[in-house]
């Protein structure tokens, strides 16, 4: 029975195939932010920060 | 007089011995919380109520209902992710002792609901199957408390795209892990 139910739903798995489509921006994080780190802190944030005062 | 009763003494040895009644049908339930985790989305906690009844001494079938909230998935940014609600039928062998190991085995229906910032963006109607492996420990009188592992598969390929572009497609594998208090518990000669 239960391999009859497999038998089944893996044929209907096999024909179906469910879409999941996201609007908007990708902003997906493909794994390349492989810039070296060099430690250097260009205190933009800062600058940016005092500009609002 | 004595004739009479001796008659009915022989008719009354005569007859048929009544079978042993079959034991009861009882009824059996099982509450408890778990972790899932499926590769390259986030671990969900769910909650999950199974019912059932006691086919025999060692067989146990029943329908669960488990919900999990929502969680993100790995590659489509913390915004993006899914819930679900899952309806399964199945049945529990357990093979008794005083912490008796359990095999299980469900057919799923799962419903996912995939959300992204702007609130849900599809619902899909998934069907999995699962194996399941428990030990239920007693707990008391009635009850027995239940560690499971549960391997289950999607019967359905789920393709996320964002933005129209293919990104990846959902492992179709989750491993549940739970803890569940089963009433009554599992006693068998």
């Amino acid at each position: 029975m239960i391999l009859l139910v497999w038998l089944i739903f893996s044929f209907v798995g096999c024909e179906l195939k469910v879409i999941v489509d996201y609007p908007g921006e990708t902003g997906l994080d493909t794994g390349s932010d492989t810039e070296a780190d060099t430690g250097a802190d260009t205190g933009a944030a800062t600058a940016a920060a005092d500009d609002n005062f | 007089m004595t004739g009479l009763l001796w008659a009915l003494s022989v008719a009354w040895a005569d007859e048929p011995v009544e079978r042993a009644a079959p034991p009861p049908i009882e009824p059996w339930a099982q509450l408890g919380a778990g972790l899932e985790l499926r590769p390259r989305a986030e671990a969900a906690e769910f909650i999950a109520l199974r019912a059932g009844l006691e086919a025999q001494s060692s067989l146990r079938l029943g329908v669960e209902v488990s919900w999990a909230p929502p969680r993100a998935l790995d590659r489509l940014g913390e915004l993006r992710g899914y819930s679900a609600v899952s309806v399964s039928a199945g049945g529990w062998w357990w093979a008794g002792g005083a912490w008796s190991p359990g095999l299980g085995c469900v057919v799923e229906l799962s419903t996912r609901s995939f959300y992204g910032a702007e609130g849900l963006v599809h619902r899909a109607l998934l069907p999995a199957l699962g194996v399941e492996a428990s030990v239920a420990v007693p707990l008391g009188e009635r009850a027995a408390i239940v560690p499971s592992a549960r391997l289950t598969t999607d019967l359905r390929r789920v393709e996320l795209r964002v933005d129209g572009q293919p990104v990846e497609l959902m492992s179709p594998w989750g491993l549940q892990g739970s803890l569940t208090v089963l009433i009554p518990r599992v006693e068998l000669p």
